[in-house]
């Protein structure tokens, strides 16, 4: 039976993050991104949390990650640990060159953050093969193609691109270049996303890290969409307790709406939402630790955890009243937030899609 | 892996295919099917009867009973696995009126002569229990209840009546709540007794359900004298009981093993009924995730929480009572008009689960308990 307790390690990270993070700020911007990401991971280790010991990392697992994920979800902290620690590590770590293990100990170390530059518009989070080809020339590959929504592609130091060699999916890591960003926007919770165009761009042989990287995508897919998951469990959490505030504070009629059996009701199905999420995102984890053919386990974290967040937000906006339409509290920012979760990695039906795949395998 | 935790997960592997052997000799065809096509909440009362005497013999009756009172071994991995085998062979699930709601009380509260007497005949399944709680005016608001017990010497004399009451025909002794006092706080009035139901002046009237089944009755108690050694506890300290047993009738169990057959029923006629379907297919899908979500959702309660606690256990009951009639819905929805059929089994199995969201608490209950220990009010 998968074990779902924390260790007395795990509570006390849980403890340090909780506290680190009620008592910062984090910038947006492509410079503040950087040095709060330095500054989290020289006081807690985030950075390095997840990756193998000899890498430079403290050795931890998926149930480690859940746990940081789900804290920067409940304090709504942009960082680029999805990306950055549990995406292009288990890129990097296919690669196994001697590139790759340097930029895994900048990782490790906090000094390098990482975007992964793969979705296209028909990609369909990872099902499709991209657009993007890399042709090979005598020597180094010339690389076109666009890529969206590369997340903090310009606080990244670097990317890393997927693009199709012989009908193959192949994947490279270049050093990020302003150049090639063909739009900077943000998303609906206000973090910086780029669109990136390569167009007969040169790079290098050793900027190969594998010419088949299919499982490898779907490895790392699997770790950032549980970890996607965990951070909005937490947010949910965040959207539950102010909403248990609002309405044991908020007074109608003489009475605190929390005595509204409608209202409690109403509370208590968030509740349930919250704990399924939780419950099945830890299942998918513990599952991926043990290294269990484990698809259906993160399909269905996905779906579960995409239905909840647009559940619980809402209900949280609507036992606000107005004032949970405004921009003057911070469910505002949370619900936009869960808007983005709910949609990032692909959303309900694309999970639902990807788990009757999975399972009529 | 340690060599530890392989040794452990060797000797899991074992005791799962000791069991898986244990039911292939010993589970009957007949009780299969029956399980298999069991519409209502309880396995019929000979199944019932047949099955634990079968466990019994094996000595596997009360696993989770402390060991002095014939309890095993077993730890909590165990069990599941124990529960599991069972459910996927296509056991019924034994009813929880004696061997686990009565045997709780009186291990908690009972007298060591009580023990002595009642525990070994509810493993031999000498006595088969039925829960005399409901009344007409009083359901989960337990202390408006009214039937009354009055002292006269050594025993007390039952007046009223109980309804609800599951297998009251097949069963052969009753435990039920009792007014003993007309006090300020209602639930401050009440105790709990005992009482063979062969006892002059009771009479049990059936009840039928919708789908055609008789799992209900109501009881009826006209001056039934009942010895004050058959109450359980201090006089008037029938509501901490009760408490103690609502918790448990709402938490105590696994769902999950029963939610995994009633899945691989609506599987099966899904692959029969709805091949082409992709719209069935991706309503199934659906369930098939909330039961993996159910299962992870317990077995991480179970390991994070007491087991009875007023968190855990309602959220447990209430979603995987939702769930069943998810599936019940679905695979009535698969038969198309066929379903209309007077003789339907996917009709009854409809018409049945309905009360899974009503006994035991119903749902609007579970949710006020959930509801509080979200708020914290």
């Amino acid at each position: 039976m998968p074990d779902y307790k924390p260790t007395s390690e795990q509570n006390l990270m849980r403890e340090s993050i909780r506290a680190y993070l009620s008592a910062h700020a984090f910038a947006q911007d492509a410079e503040g991104m950087r040095a709060d990401w330095a500054a989290l991971s020289n006081t807690l280790g985030l950075a390095g949390a997840v990756l193998p010991a000899d890498a430079g990392g403290l050795g931890g697992d998926m149930s480690d990650a859940i746990l940081i994920m789900e804290e920067l979800g409940r304090a709504l902290a942009p960082t680029p640990f999805i990306d950055t620690s549990l995406i292009a590590p288990t890129l990097l770590a296919a690669a196994r060159t001697e590139d790759a293990g340097k930029l895994l100990a900048d990782i490790a170390a906090g000094a390098t953050i990482v975007s992964l530059a793969h979705e296209e518009p028909n990609t369909r989070f990872g099902r499709v093969a991209p657009g993007a080809t890399a042709q090979r020339l005598a020597k180094g590959y010339s690389l076109s193609g666009r890529k969206v929504r590369v997340n903090a592609a310009l606080s990244a130091h670097n990317w890393i691109v997927s693009a199709s060699v012989d009908g193959k999916v192949a994947l490279f890591v270049i050093e990020a270049d302003a150049a090639f960003v063909s739009r900077q926007y943000e998303m609906l919770d206000g973090r910086p996303a780029s669109d990136i165009e390569f167009s007969d761009a040169f790079v290098p042989d050793s900027a190969l890290l594998r010419s088949d990287a299919v499982p490898h995508l779907s490895n790392a897919y699997n770790r950032g969409i549980v970890g996607i998951c965990a951070e909005g469990v937490g947010c949910m959490r965040a959207m539950l307790a102010q909403t248990v505030e609002h309405t044991r504070t908020r007074r109608q009629f003489g009475r605190a709406l929390a005595e509204l059996q409608v209202v409690r009701h109403g509370i208590a199905d968030m509740l349930i939402a919250v704990e399924k999420a939780a419950a099945i995102t830890h299942r998918a984890a513990l599952t991926l630790d043990e290294g269990e053919d484990s698809l259906d386990f993160v399909a269905a974290a996905k779906f579960t955890t995409s239905r909840a967040l647009r559940f619980v937000g809402q209900s949280a906006v609507q036992f606000h009243g107005a004032i949970g339409m405004t921009d003057e509290l911070p469910l505002s920012r949370y619900f936009k937030r869960a808007t983005v979760i709910a949609a990032q990695f692909g959303g309900a039906n694309d999970h639902l899609a990807n788990f009757v795949e999975s399972t009529s395998r | 892996m340690s060599s530890d935790g392989t040794a452990a997960s060797d000797a899991y592997a074992r005791f799962a295919e000791e069991v898986r052997d244990f039911l292939a000799a010993e589970l009957p065809d007949y009780i299969r099917e029956q399980t298999r096509l069991q519409t209502g909440v309880q396995p019929h009362p000979d199944i019932a009867k047949r099955w634990h005497r079968i466990l019994f013999e094996k000595g596997w009756i009360t696993p989770t009973w402390p060991k002095e009172f014939g309890g095993l071994d077993w730890d909590t991995t165990q069990t599941a696995i124990f529960h599991d085998e069972c459910a996927r062979a296509g056991a019924p699930k034994l009813p929880g009126m004696g061997l686990r709601m009565c045997a709780s009380v009186l291990i908690a509260f009972g007298t060591e002569e009580q023990k002595a007497h009642f525990l070994p005949r509810i493993r031999s399944g000498e006595h088969y229990w039925c829960q005399g709680y409901s009344e007409s005016e009083a359901g989960s608001d337990l202390a408006s209840l009214r039937l009354r017990a009055d002292r006269d010497g050594e025993h007390y004399v039952l007046n009223g009546a109980k309804i609800w009451t599951t297998h009251a025909h097949a069963a052969n002794w009753i435990f039920l709540l009792a007014r003993t006092s007309a006090s300020a706080r209602p639930q401050d009035g009440i105790s709990f007794l005992l009482a063979p139901l062969d006892a002059p002046g009771i009479r049990v009237r059936p009840i039928l359900s919708m789908s055609g089944e008789h799992e209900l009755n109501e009881v009826f108690f006209e001056n039934v004298r009942v010895p004050l050694h058959h109450r359980i506890g201090e006089e008037n300290s029938g509501w901490r009981i009760a408490k103690h047993l609502l918790q448990h009738e709402r938490g105590g169990g696994a769902y999950a093993p029963q939610l995994n057959v009633a899945l691989e029923h609506l599987r099966a006629i899904a692959r029969t009924r709805a091949q082409d379907d992709v719209l069935l297919h991706a309503r199934l899908a659906e369930l098939e995730i909330e039961t993996l979500v159910i299962a992870s959702m317990e077995d991480r309660f179970d390991q994070l929480y007491e087991k009875v606690n007023g968190f855990t256990a309602p959220i447990k009951k209430l979603t995987s009572s939702t769930l069943l009639q998810a599936i019940s819905e679905l695979a009535l929805e698969m038969n198309g008009a066929e379903g209309a059929e007077a003789d339907s089994w996917a009709a009854a199995n409809y018409l049945g689960k309905r009360a899974v969201t009503i006994y035991g608490g119903a749902r609007e209950v579970q949710k006020d308990l959930i509801a509080r220990a979200a708020l914290g009010l």
